[in-house]
């Protein structure tokens, strides 16, 4: 007798089992958006995953992403082991917008700031090099044409030093022009600059706060912040 | 604009901080010809020197090693470069190039000859009526330039002086003398019997 009670109990436990099995089905995510994203379904929050024990049939469901537009639709999960839901989030046109305002800042910024400085600094750096160097071929250019005067020696000399002075001299110009130009235009372009506002996108996010409690922990002894948050 | 001031400083140090070179010579009016020279500057602040010669030769060198074949009128321009030749001075100096010659022949001292001689390279000069005591107020004289024109050549040579008595010629002493770096004027012999002989020397006029 007690055999066969304990066959019936351990039928059950097996059936129960099953039949608990077939209670949810195993639903895998596939959101294409950014890299966290939320569920709600039927008006819950879904924990932070994206496999998702979810109950056969048809439910609300919710899904949003930062920088994309909340999704809307049903999900009808059959009764089976495991399905895929894959779902791609449309990007938000006001952070699409946001991006292109901030790439026309930052070239603004660029030209107004960064290049006049950054082309001043490399003229202040190369015009003492070629300073020098326009120096040296100076020097040489009026030594090779005393010697081509009085030494007899090669015109081709002489004129390939002249070339290289004068190349030394219009890099020498140039970059002392680097300077002038450069800061000239970080003067003039300052105002501009500041003036410029800089665009910000500010996507407004579903979450709302649910619960907000402030505790202290009792061993660490530091203050405790616990909220919950849905949307 | 504050962090282009030290920058634009600096280049105006860069540019201004040569030196202004200052070019000079102060040599005689009269250079020695048919000799080995080697002329050189009093410039100052100079990185290099250029020179031109009147007769179209030129050196770019800190020291002109030259040799003048002939007596003339010259000039020079030298000019002094600063580091990098973007300043300069010129100076033009005008001289003329001439030869040694042997001027003439002083003897202090007493004299038992009836005439001196002063024998080198390029002739011997005679001078007669030698007897007697001179001194440095009145010396005894032997005169050759201008009326004979002998050159000192540039060379190492002997000079000796000789004394007449009885119809022969004694030699007082002589001295080996290298020309080309002996430029005393005059140059000074001791005879063996306590004569002293300068023989004085004169470019051309």
């Amino acid at each position: 007798m007690k055999r066969t009670s304990l066959v019936f109990l351990l039928f059950c436990l097996l059936f129960s089992a099953a039949s608990l099995a077939q209670d949810s089905t195993k639903v895998r995510f596939y959101v294409k958006g950014s890299a966290d994203f939320w569920i709600k379904l039927d008006g819950e929050l879904l924990p932070l995953s994206n496999v998702q024990m979810i109950t056969p049939g048809t439910h609300d469901i919710e899904i949003w992403s930062p920088m994309y537009v909340k999704h809307t639709g049903k999900l009808t999960v059959p009764a089976e082991d495991s399905i895929s839901y894959y779902q791609e989030l449309k990007k938000d046109k006001a952070y699409i917008a946001y991006l292109f305002d901030m790439d026309s800042y930052r070239r603004k910024v660029f030209l107004g700031r960064t290049a006049p400085l950054v082309t001043a600094l490399a003229g202040a750096v190369a015009s003492p090099i070629f300073y020098f160097g326009r120096k040296s071929w100076h020097e040489k250019t009026v030594k090779e044409d005393f010697k081509f005067e009085y030494f007899s020696s090669n015109a081709s000399g002489a004129d390939n030093v002249r070339t290289r002075y004068q190349t030394a001299n219009a890099l020498f110009f140039t970059s002392l022009g680097m300077v002038a130009g450069g800061l000239a235009s970080y003067g003039l372009l300052q105002r501009w600059v500041k003036n410029l506002e800089k665009p910000i996108y500010r996507q407004s996010n579903p979450f709302t706060v649910e619960t907000f409690e402030i505790g202290y922990h009792p061993v660490t002894g530091t203050p405790q912040v616990g909220l919950s948050l849905n949307f | 604009m504050q962090r282009a001031i030290p920058i634009l400083l600096l280049l105006l140090v860069l540019v201004s901080c040569e030196p202004q070179p200052k070019a000079c010579l102060d040599w005689e009016d009269t250079i020695e010809a048919g000799t080995q020279l080697h002329l050189e500057s009093c410039s100052e602040d100079y990185d290099f020197l250029t020179w031109e010669f009147s007769d179209d030769i030129g050196y770019l060198s800190e020291v002109v090693p030259r040799i003048f074949e002939d007596e003339e009128n010259m000039s020079v321009k030298l000019t002094a470069y600063s580091d990098g030749a973007y300043r300069s001075d010129e100076v033009i100096f005008p001289f003329k190039t001439s030869f040694r010659y042997i001027d003439r022949m002083e003897v202090v001292g007493e004299s038992n000859y009836s005439a001196l001689e002063l024998r080198m390279s390029g002739g011997a000069f005679l001078g007669g009526d030698a007897k007697g005591t001179f001194t440095e107020s009145a010396p005894y004289f032997v005169y050759v330039w201008p009326e004979t024109k002998v050159v000192i050549e540039s060379k190492r040579s002997d000079i000796a002086v000789f004394g007449y008595k009885n119809g022969s010629d004694i030699s007082l002493g002589s001295k080996t003398i290298n020309f080309e770096t002996y430029k005393e004027n005059p140059m000074v012999l001791e005879t063996t019997d306590g004569l002293s002989v300068k023989v004085y020397w004169t470019y051309r006029d």
